[in-house]
């Protein structure tokens, strides 16, 4: 199907009735969770990802592409009004957006984050589509050992930015693989690190993992931190919004802070943190205010929020061409297509092609849906923000019971939401790194897998992964990417003794 | 600080061991270049490795105690309680069913956080408990327990 059928056909798909509800409700989950302290975008999907359960997997789909759609404009609402980001990618924005707020004009600066975040995630969703093609087209031509060193590149750009201790990294992400290894073995029928107990024979689902890991240990985190003192916010405020003429003045930055989000949103590992600060930085050099920054101007807020927004679908490029997820929250719905029988990879867009599709127009739906709940409830999502968080801690964990109900599983999946949880908060409170443990689970089989499966090409010899040049390549910039923040660090300390 | 980095490798390195020592046990089949062990194996082996640099660098004085981000020491009371609250509600909706289960749950939960005022965790705990049962038992058709006490 060409380019202009694809986008029809996924529009049309997210215009169900269906469709338009998870989309809606999707988005509008997502600005209360990116507003929310601590719940990040990929929380935010973790934790209704169970509810998906029955529907199907391009409804599912959607309600996930809606979450993380308006988990990045809901996180500059406290960035804005109390300088918290909701989400690490609001950070940039807290800057200048804070400084807005303070001068009275909270409106323009909720404006100039919504309406550039709604043009980067429109145009973003149209550089999925274009860029997916060509490189599933690329990724037809991979065989187990490219595929073995593009899921290692993807594990390794994540220990890459482990920023307290890469040895943590490191064990964190094996410390994921070995939990993808417990169960039978697919190519041998061996048990492996069973242990007798019956419900590890299927192996470690990742579905109540992950909603352990990263939901459930972000909820402990805030249980830790609860007795601190929360900022409450005066809901009277100003909320004239920017004009025409004004959006129309941002557009470079807008557009800069877009380019730089769908470029980093492709490579795995670096996400919408890496994008936002890329732009605010860069976006200081073209703009007419750039010696003004930080004292409250639109570019500085409309470019790290384009950026962040664009970052959405084009880090689903990674996981739709190659199978492989590049951030936590690709590695969600990938948890979401597995659960509901779909396999990512090359395959999916010759063979379920409906799938991208309804991705598509679930992003681009959600883009417009993002606009309007933006724009006719500012006050709403203010208020969400002064919810005391004990009431928000309640909840949630009611919430992620009620997804272990959902999804119908046994007594024994319940305790591994719990034990998940736990072993999740501690990896946390002591500088693992929880998302490469996750990604490891989420990429264990194929990892292993795939290296199996070269290993039985070549007969048995490495040599397979150095004669291959793609496959070379990729492990080189795997290696890179863990040595490079190792270099960076020990230049940074001989400059300053 | 120190402390809890140099129990935190050797929790790492214990792990890794355990992992490799568990593989190595495995049989291999011989069907393929590899087993199902080998792989296993070099994981156990890296933690282990990780685990023993992180020793050595909580062992050894040096610049990283300057870094040395003292945490706040967290309030396992009051996280073990809310773990314990957890596994209560999820056995206890067997028996009371969701929508009783809920409100208690809910009323607990505040109250151990902190929050103040009994009425408000009643009203809170109904709010909660009506709200999920509608929106996820009735709109979502998720199967909320009824509880063998009320003969579900």
């Amino acid at each position: 199907m060409d380019l202009f059928g694809a986008v029809a056909d996924g529009i049309l798909r997210s215009l169900t009735p269906a469709g338009l509800l998870a989309v809606v409700v999707g988005v509008a989950w997502g600005i209360v969770a990116g507003a929310l302290p601590g719940i990040t975008a990929s929380i935010g999907m973790a934790l209704v990802l169970p509810f998906t359960w029955g529907a199907d997997p391009d409804v599912a789909l959607m309600l996930l592409a809606g979450v993380y759609v308006g988990a990045e404009y809901g996180g500059s609402i406290p960035a804005i009004l109390i300088r918290a980001p909701g989400e690490p990618s609001n950070a940039p924005a807290s800057l200048d957006g804070y400084a807005m707020h303070v001068r009275g004009e909270t409106g323009r600066a909720l404006g100039f984050s919504l309406v550039p975040g709604t043009i980067a995630s429109v145009i973003g969703a149209v550089a999925m589509v274009t860029l997916l093609v060509p490189l599933a087209r690329l990724a037809l031509a991979f065989g187990p050992p490219e595929f073995f060193a593009l899921a290692v590149f993807g594990l390794s750009a994540v220990v890459g930015l482990s920023r307290r201790s890469l040895a943590k990294g490191i064990a964190s992400a094996a410390f994921g693989l070995t939990l993808a290894m417990v169960g039978v073995d697919d190519l041998s029928g061996e048990d492996r690190f069973t242990f007798g107990i019956e419900g590890l024979v299927e192996g470690i689902q990742t579905v109540p993992v992950v909603i352990g890991m990263l939901a459930l240990s972000e909820v402990f985190a805030e249980i830790d931190r609860a007795h601190e003192p929360q900022a409450s916010i005066s809901t009277k405020v100003r909320t004239a919004l920017p004009t025409l003429i004004e959006y129309v003045r941002c557009l470079p930055a807008t557009l800069l802070g877009t380019a730089i989000g769908i470029v980093v949103g492709v490579m795995p590992g670096a996400g919408a943190t890496v994008a936002s600060f890329l732009a605010y930085t860069e976006s200081r050099r073209i703009s007419k205010d750039g010696t003004r920054y930080g004292e409250g101007v639109p570019d500085a807020i409309a470019a790290p929020e384009a950026a962040n927004n664009a970052v959405v679908p084009t880090s689903m490029v990674p996981l739709l061409a190659f199978g492989i997820p590049g951030s936590t929250s690709a590695a969600v719905m990938m948890g979401a297509l597995i659960m509901h029988g779909v396999r990512p990879g090359p395959q999916l867009l010759t063979g379920q092609p409906e799938i991208v599709h309804a991705l598509f127009g679930g992003l681009l739906t959600a883009s417009v849906a993002m606009y309007l709940l933006g724009r006719l409830f500012i006050r709403p999502w203010i208020y969400i923000v002064n919810v005391p968080k004990v009431y928000m801690i309640t909840s949630i964990l009611v919430l992620v019971v009620v997804g272990i109900l959902g999804l119908e599983l046994g007594v024994f999946e319940v305790y591994m939401v719990l034990v998940a949880g736990v072993v999740g908060f501690l990896m946390q409170r002591y500088g693992y790194n929880v998302v490469a443990a996750v990604l490891g689970l989420v990429l264990g089989p194929l990892v292993e897998q795939n290296l199996r499966r070269a290993l039985v090409m070549s007969r048995g010899s490495a040599d397979i992964f150095v004669e291959r040049p793609i496959a070379l390549a990729l492990l080189v910039l795997a290696a890179a990417s863990i040595a490079y923040p190792l270099v960076v660090d020990r230049v940074k300390r001989r400059r300053s003794p | 600080m120190r402390r809890t980095e140099t129990v935190a490798a050797l929790v790492t390195l214990a792990f890794g061991t355990f992992v490799a020592v568990q593989a190595r046990a495995l049989e291999d089949p011989g069907l393929d270049a590899i087993g199902p062990e080998a792989f296993p194996m070099v994981l156990g082996l890296v933690i282990a490795a990780c685990g023993a640099v992180l020793l050595a660098q909580s062992l050894v004085p040096g610049r990283r105690e300057a870094e040395g981000d003292a945490e706040p020491p967290a309030r396992w009371g009051a996280l073990a309680a809310t773990l314990a609250l957890l596994v209560a509600y999820a056995r206890s909706l067997e028996w009371i069913g969701f929508p009783l289960a809920t409100v208690l749950f809910v009323g607990a939960c505040l109250a151990l956080l902190g929050a103040r005022g009994l009425a408000r965790f009643v009203v809170a705990g109904i709010a909660v408990s009506l709200a999920v049962t509608v929106i996820f038992g009735r709109l979502l058709g998720v199967d909320l327990p009824a509880g063998r006490l009320f003969g579900g």
